[in-house]
């Protein structure tokens, strides 16, 4: 089959297509101490999304991974300032459980959260650990989606994530990264639960991941994301287009699965 | 705008590749179906095998596919493992061979003048250029050469996910023959600051085929911004200007 469809020859040509937007649920603007990023505030990140045909983005911006409570302050600036362009995870750091309640309440009462990011790598805690759990369990009440980083990392591998998917099965879960290095069991695990979902970023560059993920689950469970400003969505973008897959299952990825989990029509516009 | 990928591979690997193209047939079949004009290419027994055997193999088999340009690797000149450096310059030149890979970690060797310098002294006069993959704290190897190479056009492709640019700017800003390969430049923005502050002509549009999709590097070159004849430079024009200055 070749690849050149006439959804890839469109996006080769013009760069993005008004007929398959993009919905990009990964992504941290902003700066970061162990990385020069070019353009990683807001009007860049907006510049990017234009250039590249991104109608949302779902943000979680360094500054919230790392300081708790008060990073998700620049989460409420940029979904105020662009509530039709960016939507947003409130992060969670378990190092501070203190905090969780106040986040739970903002996250029902602020148009545009779409749930929680949590990163267990970053953080040196263990998605299984306990200060996690109230989270989870408001999760599955209340069918909201979190977002992990996973990785082949037993703090938030795919057993653990396992664990974790199984004792809160109504949770949304993204497993970001689709658990990096331990791609077989995260393919697995999403393939049996029907509210696990993977989460492209970084794993859309291993040659054949996309292949092997959409023959294992099925395109309608794999989210597209970036890590925008990590990595380039023009890149990314074609790695999903340049893919050994039907077109169909190009704008599930890029657009159907996001617009179906988050319903896009019931969110927010300026 | 004709595009010359800097960096593609065909034959198979010890451990397979997903994508990898087993044959320098599949090779040009994949570059034509993406439009890729030309490639300078390598072959996997080249560092996991030995260069005399892979350089031998590239010449072989790429020899029906116009297309497709060869690419050898050295080795330390003093164990003769590729004959003298005066019989490896002859044999580049028979063969027609005008970029030189060096994989100082898979050939347990120091990149350095003590070691490469004998060789080195006959292809940077000759304005041949030397590839290598390059990431994280072995960048340190590569500032420690240049500082004694004087006017070796190094092309470095780097292969780190994280954007290497506080490890790179340095070395474009004091070195004018060191360029990139954009195959690995990920980072979104990447590319206009750099050819902002050092010019399209640092730049080779490389997709670095099989490790990375090589369609998907044609996107962030195509429509980062840059005026078309920057574009046209790093697609193609580059690559192919520097391998008429060399002298065989």
């Amino acid at each position: 089959m070749s690849r050149m469809t006439p959804l890839v020859q469109a996006f080769l040509k013009y760069g993005k297509l008004a007929e398959c937007p993009i919905y990009d649920l990964h992504t941290h603007p902003d700066r970061f101490a162990g990385i020069f990023f070019p353009e990683p505030d807001m009007d860049g990140i907006l510049r990017s999304m234009d250039r590249c045909g991104v109608a949302k983005i779902a943000i979680a911006p360094h500054t919230a991974l790392l300081a708790p409570l008060d990073g998700n302050k620049l989460t409420f600036a940029m979904l105020a300032a662009h509530p039709d362009r960016f939507l947003g995870y409130l992060v969670f750091n378990p190092r501070y459980p203190e905090n969780l309640d106040t986040l739970l309440a903002r996250s029902l009462e602020t148009p545009g959260i779409i749930g929680f990011k949590i990163h267990p790598s970053m953080h040196d805690y263990p998605l299984i650990g306990d200060a996690y759990q109230p989270l989870f369990a408001w999760a599955n009440a209340h069918r909201q989606l979190v977002l992990s980083h996973t990785w082949a990392d037993p703090r938030c591998d795919a057993a653990a994530c396992r664990r974790v998917s199984e004792q809160y099965p109504e949770m949304i879960f993204l497993l970001g990264h689709s658990c990096w290095g331990d791609f077989e069991r995260g393919i697995a695990l999403a393939a049996e639960m029907p509210n696990v979902y993977l989460e492209l970023t970084a794993a859309e560059h291993v040659p054949g991941f996309i292949e092997q993920a959409v023959r294992g689950v099925g395109s309608a469970k794999i989210i597209f994301g970036t890590d925008l400003p990590w990595f380039n969505p023009h890149y990314t973008l074609g790695c999903v287009l340049f893919a050994d897959i039907e077109d169909a299952d190009r704008h599930a990825i890029l657009h159907g699965n996001a617009e179906r989990i988050l319903d896009i029509s019931a969110l927010p516009t300026s | 705008m004709q595009w010359f990928d800097c960096h593609a591979e065909f034959g198979r690997r010890a451990i397979p590749n997903a994508i990898q193209c087993p044959t320098v047939s599949a090779l040009a079949d994949l570059l034509g179906e993406i439009g890729v004009e030309r490639a300078l290419v390598t072959h996997p027994a080249q560092y996991e095998q030995h260069p005399a055997v892979g350089n031998a193999r590239v010449i072989e088999e790429i020899c029906d596919y116009p297309q497709l340009v060869p690419t050898w690797a050295i080795l330390p000149p003093q164990t003769e493992e590729l004959g003298t450096v005066d019989d490896f310059l002859a044999a580049m030149a028979t063969f027609e061979v005008r970029a030189l890979w060096a994989y100082p970690v898979q050939h347990r060797y120091l990149l350095n003048m003590t070691t490469i310098g004998p060789l080195l002294e006959t292809i940077i006069p000759r304005r041949i250029p030397l590839f290598i993959k390059v990431e994280g704290e072995r960048w340190q190897t590569i500032y420690d050469l240049l500082k004694d190479a004087t006017g070796l056009r190094l092309v470095c492709v780097t292969t780190a996910l994280w954007g290497d640019d506080r490890f790179f700017r340095p070395l474009l800003e004091r070195y004018p023959d060191v360029l990139l390969a954009t195959s690995t430049l990920f980072v979104e923005g990447q590319l206009p600051p750099l050819v902002k502050h050092y010019g399209a002509h640092r730049l080779l549009y490389g997709s670095s085929f099989p490790d990375r999709q090589p369609g998907a590097s044609l996107f962030p070159l195509l429509h980062c911004g840059l005026p078309e004849a920057d574009i046209t430079a790093i697609a193609g024009g580059n690559l192919q200007r520097l391998l008429r200055e060399v002298t065989l």
